[in-house]
C-alpha cells in the first residue's frame, strides 16, 4: 500500500497515474532541475511521481507548461 | 564535513523538514525555559514585574506563531500539505500526552497551588514528545 500525502481511492477519490520521470528522463533532466523550473521543492516532484500526491490544478498546468505538453498527456486516471 | 550523527528512519526529506523547522522552534524554547524560571522567580514580587517576566514566555508564543505563518507562506504546495496534517497529527497525539500527564501532575502537586518545575515541565516535555511523534509520523506517511 502506498503512504499517501493526500485523498486516495480509499477515501472515494479518483487515482491519478503520471509520466513525468520518463518525460524528466527524456530530456535529462534531474528532480531538482525540474523543482526549480516548477518553484517547488525536490520532495514535492519526488512525491507526484511516485504517486504519493496529486498536485493541484495550477501545478499541473505548470507541470504540462514546461514539458510543452497538455495535461492529459502526462496525467492519466487509473 | 559529513554528517556526524543520523537518527534512525531519518531520511533527507524528514532531515530538511526538520531543519526548516529548527529557526521556528528553537528561540521559542529558550524563551519558554527562561520565561518559566522567571515566573518561579517572580512571586511575592509586584504586579509590574511579574507581568514583565511573563511577557517572555509569551514572546514564545508570538514568535512561534509568525514564524510558522511566515513557514507557511514560504512553502510549495505539498510542504503546505504537510505542515497542516503534522499539525493535526501533533495534535491528536500531543494534546492528549499534555492532558493526561497534566492531569496525573496535579494529583502529585504538593502542596497544592505551587506546582514544583517538574510538575510543571514534565507535562509539557511529555506533550511535546507526543506532537514529535505525531509530527514525524506524519512526514513519512501523511497521516
Amino acid at each position: 500500500m502506498v503512504n499517501r500525502l493526500g485523498p486516495g481511492p480509499e477515501d472515494g477519490f479518483l487515482t491519478v497515474k503520471n509520466r513525468i520521470r520518463q518525460l524528466r528522463a527524456e530530456r535529462e533532466w534531474t528532480q531538482v532541475d525540474l523543482a526549480e523550473r516548477l518553484h517547488v521543492s525536490r520532495q514535492t516532484v519526488l512525491a507526484i511521481e511516485k504517486g504519493k500526491y496529486d498536485p493541484s490544478l495550477p501545478l499541473a498546468f505548470s507541470i504540462a507548461g514546461v514539458f510543452g505538453l497538455k495535461i492529459e498527456d502526462i496525467f492519466d486516471p487509473a | 564535513m559529513g554528517q556526524m550523527w543520523q537518527m534512525k528512519g531519518e531520511t533527507p526529506a524528514v532531515r530538511s523538514s526538520m531543519k526548516r523547522y529548527y529557526w521556528t522552534f528553537a528561540p521559542a524554547m529558550v524563551l519558554y525555559v527562561i520565561g518559566t524560571v522567571l515566573l518561579f522567580v517572580s512571586e511575592g514580587r509586584s504586579t509590574g514585574a511579574q507581568l514583565a517576566m511573563a511577557a517572555v514566555p509569551s514572546a514564545g508564543i508570538v514568535w512561534v506563531v509568525v514564524a510558522l505563518v511566515s513557514l507557511y507562506r514560504r512553502s510549495d504546495e505539498l510542504q503546505q500539505v504537510q505542515m497542516l496534517k503534522g499539525a493535526a497529527s501533533g495534535f491528536t497525539v500531543g494534546f492528549p500526552a499534555l492532558a493526561i500527564s497534566g492531569l496525573i501532575f496535579a494529583f502529585l502537586d504538593e502542596p497544592p497551588g505551587r506546582p514544583s518545575l517538574v510538575a510543571v515541565w514534565l507535562p509539557f516535555l511529555i506533550g511535546m514528545a507526543g506532537w514529535s511523534i505525531g509530527w514525524a509520523r506524519a512526514q513519512k506517511t501523511g497521516f
